[in-house]
Parts: structure tokens; C-alpha cells; sequence
């Protein structure tokens, strides 16, 4: 299996850049990230000996630019089962289709760091819990438990979301926008 | 496996069922299958998460950033040596040079030297600590670690003795290396010390010296050290320039 370095580019620098956005919270940095991660894959990605790897390659060199560009050490505690357990969905899927796609990204982000990797790149639906396992160099059990959590806490985020976005809504209704045109006339 | 159990790993279970035949994934499906709870969950599930991979796939990309990447790696490419005029007739001085070194090499020179498998060895982890390396295999017991090692035909026999002895093992990797394959042993000492052993069937090499001592040495910043025995060819990479070497040794 080989690749041209346009035809890398084409098919993974979107999901690269929106897993360098969800970890960064930045669009410049996570543009910056994706260009460095195809700039190592220009110099150093001959070295790489399994070519099937070449898509696990470029999301870990992502991540580590990341973790160095933010120079500091990120300590990933395990979560046991048995703490997830009592915490599995509430579904909020009507929340969420209330939102645009910016405004997921945006809750995403908001998520702990610890739980945004694993969830980011689940949602890219380009791995596997194996191979966000071996990009994120965690177990495959702390990935699973990350998952679960890491859905909990987005759904709570894009729950506080669309409160945020139904008290915009109400705030600019015309009933209100008229009343506040009345007391500022008044 | 209850059902908070096939909850979690459901969880890892992708909306468009790409881990259906995953041997993990199928008894928590089947699990689903039977109770009607857990099923239901599962539904919600795939629900939420099918919604959210379809927004997150429409979350804005930069319009000029895929030309910019393609731009950046041609101003990062250097001017190819044919371009360069006197490019051709270099390549075919050394062609001619190399050919001939070649011919008149003796057969045993013709195997690379244990210096040559050090150096490559060198550069090669430090390429694996700069950007970081993915394990075949990986084990708390150094004995199921060496093992796989000789399971995989990469070495016949193995000693681990002295300072590697006392460390424990936690993985392993093949590694391809001038047609040949050979094992990356990952070591943790006490102090919590990491070095990775190169092992190749000394055979592979040519020239070995007569005297059989250990060799300690910097490459590129990091420790090195190499020896041999009567099976193969080792040479023992520190993680970090602060590691010491010897005490693995």
C-alpha cells in the first residue's frame, strides 16, 4: 500500500484538522497542527516500515505536536468499570439535532481533555478503539471507559448548549426586542 | 459479562457497525440481542452518536488549508540531483566506484559490520523516541516477552544476564532491517530507566571482532552499548541521554 503525498493530503487533512481543532480549541493552531503532521510525513515518513499504518502514523503525530506545543506533561488517570456503570446515557439526541456543526465542535471542546482525544477521534469515524488505543498509547479498557465517560459529559455539554442557545432565543424574540425598543424610546 | 459490562464496550462500538465481527464487540451484540433493556439503550446509542459523526463532519476546514499544506511541502522539497548540472556525472562516477568496490569486495565483507548495525540501530530508535513507536507486543513478563521473540523465528536463544536480567521487559517490536528481521526488546530497570535491545543473529554480520567486550558510546545524544555472543548480535538503546547505560548491562 502506498500513497502519493497529495492523496494523503486529500483524504485525512479534514478529519486531522477537526481532531487538531476538538484537542487545540483554536482554528489557527489546529491548522498549524495539520500542516506540521504533513510536513514530519514529507521528512521522516519514509522511515515509517508498515505502510498500512500511514493513517495511525499521522493522527499520533498530530496528538504529539500537540502535547508538545502545549509543554506540559497531561497525567491520564485509569477509570475502573464499575465508575462508569451508574452514569450511561440519557439520550439527548433531539438536543443535539437542534445544533449546527460548528456548535457540536464547540460543545466537543469543552469536554475534558482526558475523555476529547478518544471521543474526537471515535466521531471522525476513522478508527477503531484499537487504533485510538495505539494513537493515544493508552489500553484499550481506559479508551472504552474514556468513550463512555466522554459521551456522558458531551451530552451534558450540548445539553447546556442548546439552554445557552434557547435563552439567545428568547432573549431576541420581538415581543422582547419590542419591549426593549419601548423602554429605550420611553 | 453484565450488563454495564457490554455497555462499555458498546460504547467503543461504532455507528456504522465496522467492529460487528470484533470477537469482543459479538457477545455484547448478542447480549443486546436478548435483553430488551440493554438493546433499547444500544438504539439510543447509535442514534446519538450517528448524529454527532454527521455534524462533526460538517464542522468547517479552512478553505485554503489543503493548498497550503501542498504548497509548504513544495518549498520544503530540495531541487532533485538531476536537476543539478553536474549531478549526472557524479551519479556515475559513483556507480562506477561503488560497482567496483563491490566486485573486488571479499564474500564476509559484503555483510554489514557490527558498527554499521549499531550506527542504523541508533539513528532508527532515535527516530522511534522522536516520534514515537508502536509495540507488536507487549507483556508485564519478560519471559512471555522473549518468548514471542523466539516464536517469531527472530532469535533462537536469547541471554539476559546482568543489569537486563534484573529489568523487567514490557514489549517488543520487529523491526525490518536491510532485509533482514530483527527484535526490539523494551526494558524497564528499578529506576524506572528505559533502554530497548536490538537483538540480530549474529550471523548477519560480517568482520566481528575477536574479542567479545562490551562497548558503551553516545550516538546522536543517546547511550549506547554493544556486544555479542554466540547466537547474536545486541546493541542496547537508552530512551534518553540521561539513562545509564551500564546499569542495564
Amino acid at each position: 500500500m502506498d500513497f502519493s503525498f497529495e492523496q494523503l493530503v486529500e483524504q485525512y487533512y479534514e478529519p486531522l484538522y477537526r481532531f487538531g481543532y476538538s484537542l487545540s480549541q483554536r482554528e489557527a493552531d489546529a491548522a498549524d497542527l495539520t500542516q506540521q503532521t504533513f510536513y514530519r510525513w514529507a521528512t521522516k515518513g519514509h522511515q515509517l516500515l508498515d505502510r498500512t499504518k500511514v493513517k495511525t502514523w499521522l493522527f499520533t503525530t498530530l496528538h504529539r505536536e500537540f502535547l508538545g506545543s502545549r509543554r506540559r506533561l497531561l497525567k491520564f488517570p485509569e477509570i475502573e468499570v464499575s465508575e462508569v456503570e451508574h452514569e450511561l446515557p440519557v439520550v439527548i439526541s433531539e438536543i443535539a439535532t437542534k445544533l449546527d456543526g460548528d456548535s457540536v465542535m464547540l460543545a466537543l471542546q469543552k469536554v475534558d481533555d482526558l475523555y476529547r482525544a478518544p471521543l474526537t477521534l471515535f466521531y471522525l469515524q476513522q478508527h477503531s478503539y484499537q487504533e485510538i488505543a495505539e494513537i493515544l498509547d493508552i489500553p484499550i479498557g481506559t479508551v472504552m471507559s474514556r468513550l463512555s465517560r466522554g459521551k456522558q459529559e458531551l451530552k451534558k455539554k450540548l445539553h447546556q448548549a442548546t439552554q445557552e442557545t434557547s435563552a439567545k432565543i428568547i432573549h431576541l424574540s420581538p415581543y422582547q426586542e419590542g419591549q426593549r425598543q419601548g423602554e429605550s424610546r420611553g | 459479562m453484565d450488563n454495564s459490562e457490554a455497555k462499555l464496550l458498546l460504547s467503543a462500538y461504532r455507528p456504522d457497525g465496522q467492529e460487528a465481527q470484533d470477537p469482543r464487540m459479538k457477545e455484547a451484540l448478542e447480549q443486546a440481542k436478548c435483553d430488551p433493556e440493554l438493546a433499547q439503550w444500544l438504539a439510543e446509542q447509535q442514534t446519538f452518536d450517528r448524529l454527532i459523526c454527521d455534524k462533526l463532519s460538517c464542522c468547517c476546514v479552512p478553505k485554503d488549508l489543503k493548498t497550503t499544506i501542498l504548497t509548504s511541502r513544495q518549498e520544503c522539497l530540495s531541487k532533485p540531483w538531476w536537476n543539478h548540472p553536474y549531478g549526472w556525472a557524479l551519479a556515475a562516477v559513483l556507480f562506477v566506484v561503488l560497482g567496483l568496490g563491490i566486485f573486488m569486495r571479499p564474500t564476509s565483507l559484503l555483510k554489514p559490520t557490527l558498527a554499521e548495525y549499531r550506527d542504523d540501530v541508533a539513528q532508527l530508535a532515535g527516530s522511534f523516541i522522536d516520534q514515537g513507536m508502536n509495540l507488536d507486543y507487549t507483556s508485564q513478563e519478560q519471559g512471555q516477552v522473549i518468548d514471542w521473540v523466539i516464536a517469531q523465528k527472530l532469535a533462537s536463544r536469547i541471554n539476559v544476564s546482568g543489569g537486563i536480567g534484573q529489568s523487567k521487559a514490557f514489549g517488543c517490536r520487529v523491526i525490518d532491517w536491510r532485509g533482514h528481521r530483527l527484535a526490539m526488546v523494551c526494558f524497564k530497570d528499578q529506576q524506572n530507566q528505559v533502554a530497548h535491545l536490538f537483538i540480530l543473529n549474529r550471523q548477519i554480520l560480517g568482520n566481528l571482532p575477536e574479542r567479545q567486550v562490551k562497548e558503551i558510546t553516545r550516538i546522536g545524544g543517546l547511550p549506547i552499548a554493544t556486544w555479542y555472543d554466540e547466537m547474536n548480535a545486541y546493541v542496547l538503546v537508552g530512551h534518553d541521554p540521561g539513562v545509564r547505560i551500564a546499569d542495564f548491562l
